[in-house]
């Protein structure tokens, strides 16, 4: 009897290795490296950004590792109590989170400051993959099955955008509409709640801080703000551009070494990659993403169950969604809202929360054949 | 094994869900193409970006930076201050690769820059500024070295082509284009007008006559051993400014030069007791209220008078003083005889008299070193030392500004360097009076009047000057009372039929002369008459070329010669 349990934890185990993907965890891998060279060719002396970024690394490795091996089955039973423990959280942030640059964000937990909002991405992506998984088609358009998602989605939107992060905020929902599409849920639904979105925000105008304004005037006519916020945009385009198509090789990028351009490790990472490796460069980049999101989709597709196809949709479209602000941002094409380029920027919670959401993904893909 | 089967049944028995797989294949294909639009759009983006890199250059570029300023013209308009650029020599600690080639490339390269300097700071500091304003030879120097870590960083500055010689009118900016003294100061706003950049701001002053007349005032301090000279030279029918000058002065253009005595207008700022050139306005005063003529004759004139236990003394007193008329108390500039007159005219009187000439007041012209009389209350005494300008003090600019209604006619009006700026004006005293004051004054000029006065020396041919001079002992700085050294001021305006220009000359502290006058007097007729003939006779011709009656006027005494 001892044994033959001994022998089924092993075949799990081997099992699991088996139905583990390398080539998603290798293409994981080389937006990793490439994340670690850029920041090494704007590290100096004085910041020490490369060993943060390795250290951070290194646990967000093996957070991934430690969610991609843990059953999907765990995180279907735990949705509920992961999101509404993230509510606590944001709540929690409300009273008593550290304030930064006028925004209430981070909780302090001694060692680490964690950003709850970052962790509601994945929250709320549970919450509603939980909530479709026995959802029947027919039944989905009724109102009825209507209110808890709106819930679902709406309590973390108003906490997050009064933290005020209405960027974080407005991803939450773009991110959550995505997954409502993919359930199912008809057009008409959609169409009407862009109308009603359309009419209510002249009024939500009125709620937007004067920061928050800026941005959106600064995004309509950078050039006329060269040292506000849109001094940011047109370095970044002038460092993009100056690349050519080859770029101006590993460690030999003039604008983005200098002072020039701002949060270059953080936000703008991007551009410091662009000027280094050109045109070539950028697009191969773009092309990893891509692949990344293709198998994730991939994945999605192959899931036996709405939870797990769901989870690495929402995943797979948060990742999307950061990546397409982040190099829509950079070259100049929407406003400056201050986002990381997912997995390459220099960051702690955002890369920690992405490997957290990956390995929620690989752990799909090594349970697939696994009941709920 | 058991649960693959279940789930594969699960997908092919179920009809419905065959139907959602369906309906999602169709879901998928468009978020799939969704995502490809996306990176093909980036990807178009960055082809464009990559056309679009004209607007880089090797040097940095931080223009919008610094505010942009408008040129600053005179009369003329010809440049007073203007913008340009220029770059300054930046060590990038960054981009340095190896320390010891850049210090001996910056040693060979530029040996006035101190290498111990860097040194000192290269560990802290991550720009090191090492040169400032380099010329073109520096600037090829630096794009023929190709050394990474030393960079061109492009400003903006102000330069004065003229350096010295507007001082204390146009004043400085910092090392960041604001203005922080003079007009550049006063008209910040409107110098940094995004929208008017390309207009200049006009002056009214000329710079052929500013250089004359700080020509004439430097010999002046010089011959003189004077501490300061200060001139201003006015339209007096439109309250404009052509000329003002302040010495000690420096160059506008070296930033640090710290020599605090230097930054005193002597025409705005500084505050003086003026001297006998304020027997003009108790004359004028008393005459505009009609208690006296220019004829009248005031008798038994003393040495010496009291007012409580102060004496009042005459000064040089001889018995000719004892009998004179209103115009020989002018000319000879008797202080008994004009406390007589404002005795006359009631101290009420005299006190309205000063304050509708605003001399006390804050005087108003576009820079910011401006003075305010320090003047509280009227009493008996200082009503009556007003009347010979000591108790009272007050700025040169306001002297002239008073002189200026005296002779024009009676019509006081606000002094401006703008040249297209309108004024205010009121009326202080009759034409008539206005009249009277200038044939008087003139007399005190007059060579061929056998009683002319101390103005003699500024009798300039062809240009009938008048004026007053003024010659008061300076408040001891030590103690209570007065010092034994001077300030002389000679106010003068020309021509005397219809005045159109007024020329106040100020001299601090002067000394005897007797290089000159092989004697050592050192009364306002010594000096500062004798600086504003020489001024008189170099500007005369500049002003006559613009101005016809000037230029008549000087015609019909040649021609009587």
């Amino acid at each position: 009897m001892y044994r033959s349990i001994q022998k089924n934890i092993f075949e799990q185990a081997w099992e699991k290795i088996i139905q583990f993907d390398w080539f998603f965890f290798s293409l994981i891998c080389i937006l990793v490296c490439i994340g670690l060279l850029t920041i090494h060719t704007v590290d100096n002396s004085n910041s020490n950004y490369l060993f943060k970024h390795f250290v951070r690394i290194s646990i967000s490795i093996t957070l991934f590792l430690f969610v991609a091996f843990i059953n999907i089955k765990f995180w279907y039973r735990f949705a509920y109590v992961f999101y509404i423990g993230i509510v606590g959280l944001l709540i929690f942030v409300e009273f008593f989170g550290l304030s930064a640059l006028g925004a209430k964000r981070w909780i302090n937990l001694y060692f680490f400051n964690i950003q709850p909002s970052e962790l509601m991405k994945i929250g709320v992506i549970l919450a509603l993959a939980r909530y479709y998984q026995y959802i029947k088609l027919e039944e989905i358009d009724n109102f009825s099955k209507l209110i808890i998602p709106v819930f679902i989605i709406f309590i973390p939107f108003f906490l997050v955008s009064s933290q005020p992060d209405l960027g974080t905020g407005l991803f939450i929902l773009i991110v959550c509409l995505g997954m409502l599409w993919l359930a199912g849920l008809s057009l008409k639904i959609f169409i009407t709640g862009f109308f009603s979105l359309l009419i209510l925000m002249p009024f939500s105008i009125a709620f937007l801080k004067p920061y928050q304004k800026e941005r959106i005037l600064t995004f309509l006519n950078p050039e006329n703000d060269l040292l506000g916020s849109g001094y940011h945009i047109v370095q970044s385009k002038i460092a993009i551009g100056s690349g050519g198509f080859w770029g101006k090789g590993f460690k030999q990028g003039t604008q983005s070494n200098l002072e020039f351009l701002p949060e270059k490790h953080t936000d703008f990472i991007f551009t410091v990659f662009s000027e280094q490796f050109g045109f070539f460069g950028s697009v191969l980049l773009i092309l990893l993403f891509f692949a990344i999101i293709l198998k994730i989709l991939n994945i999605s597709l192959k899931s036996q169950n709405n939870f797990s196809r769901l989870v690495c949709f929402g995943v797979g479209f948060n990742i999307f969604v950061y990546l397409a602000v982040n190099l829509g941002m950079v070259t100049g094409l929407l406003p400056v809202v201050g986002v990381p380029l997912p997995i390459i920027s220099y960051g702690g919670t955002a890369m920690l929360t992405t490997m957290f959401a990956l390995g929620l993904v690989m752990s799909a893909k090594i349970h697939k054949d696994h009941n709920l | 094994m058991k649960k693959n089967k279940q789930l594969n049944l699960y997908f092919s028995e179920q009809p419905e869900l065959a139907k959602k797989k369906k309906n999602d294949d169709g879901r998928n294909n468009i978020i799939i193409s969704f995502f490809i639009i996306f990176f093909l759009i980036i990807c178009l983006r960055l082809v464009f970006l990559g056309f679009e890199r004209k607007t880089f250059v090797g040097t940095k570029n931080y223009e919008g930076l610094f505010y942009e300023r408008r040129d600053i013209v005179d009369n003329q308009g010809s440049i007073l201050a203007k913008n340009i650029s220029t770059f300054d020599l930046v060590l990038r600690k960054n981009k340095v690769k190896n320390f010891d080639n850049v210090l001996l490339k910056v040693k060979l390269n530029f040996p006035e820059v101190n290498i111990n300097y860097i040194k000192l700071n290269y560990k802290e500091k991550n720009t090191l500024v090492l040169k400032k304003n380099l010329s073109p030879s520096d600037y090829n120097k630096i794009t023929n070295l190709g050394e990474p870590s030393l960079e061109l960083f492009k400003r903006e500055i102000r330069i004065y082509p003229h350096k010295n010689l507007f001082a204390h009118i146009l004043g400085k900016t910092d090392s960041d284009n604001y203005g922080i003294s003079g007009i550049e100061m006063y008209m910040d706003d409107q110098l940094r007008d995004k929208s008017k950049v390309n207009i200049p701001v006009q002056l009214s002053l000329n710079t052929n006559i500013q250089y004359s007349i700080h020509e004439e005032l430097m010999k002046g301090v010089k011959d003189f051993s004077a501490i300061g000279a200060a001139a201003i030279l006015m339209d007096a029918n439109t309250g404009k400014i052509i000329s003002m000058v302040s010495l000690p002065d420096a160059d506008n253009n070296l930033r640090n030069s710290n020599e605090l005595k230097n930054n005193l207008s002597r025409a705005t700022k500084g505050l003086y007791e003026l001297g006998s050139v304020f027997k003009t306005f108790a004359i004028a005063s008393a005459l505009e209220n009609k208690v006296i003529s220019k004829d009248t004759i005031f008798s038994n004139l003393r040495n010496r008078v009291y007012c409580g236990k102060f004496p009042i003394d005459e000064y040089r007193w001889d018995k000719s003083k004892r009998e004179l008329t209103v115009q020989q108390i002018l000319v000879k500039s008797s202080n008994i005889g004009t406390i007589e007159i404002v005795k006359k005219n009631g101290l009420e009187n005299q006190q309205k008299f000063l304050e509708k000439l605003e001399i006390f007041d804050m005087p108003r012209l576009e820079i910011s070193e401006l003075s305010k009389s320090n003047k509280n209350r009227w009493g008996k005494c200082n009503t009556l030392t007003s009347a010979y300008g000591h108790g009272v003090n007050t700025t040169l600019l306001q002297l002239t500004r008073a002189y200026a209604a005296i002779v024009n006619g009676g019509v006081l009006l606000d002094s401006s360097i703008l040249l297209n700026r309108k004024l205010n004006k009121k009326r202080v005293i009759s034409k008539e009076t206005s009249v009277i004051m200038n044939q008087m004054l003139r007399a005190n000029v007059d060579k061929k009047n056998k009683t002319s006065g101390s103005g003699r020396k500024a009798d300039i041919v062809g240009y009938d000057v008048l004026g007053k001079t003024g010659t008061a002992q300076k408040p001891s700085k030590k103690e209570k009372g007065y010092s034994k050294e001077i300030l002389n001021v000679f106010a003068s305006a020309f021509p005397s039929k219809k005045p159109k220009y007024v020329l106040t000359v100020l001299i601090d502290e002067p000394k005897g002369a007797p290089q000159i006058w092989k004697h050592s007097r050192r009364e306002a007729g010594w000096n500062a008459v004798y600086i504003a003939g020489k001024i008189i006779r170099k500007i005369g011709p500049s002003l006559a070329i613009n101005d016809l009656d000037l230029l008549n006027n000087y015609a019909s005494h040649t021609k009587n010669n």
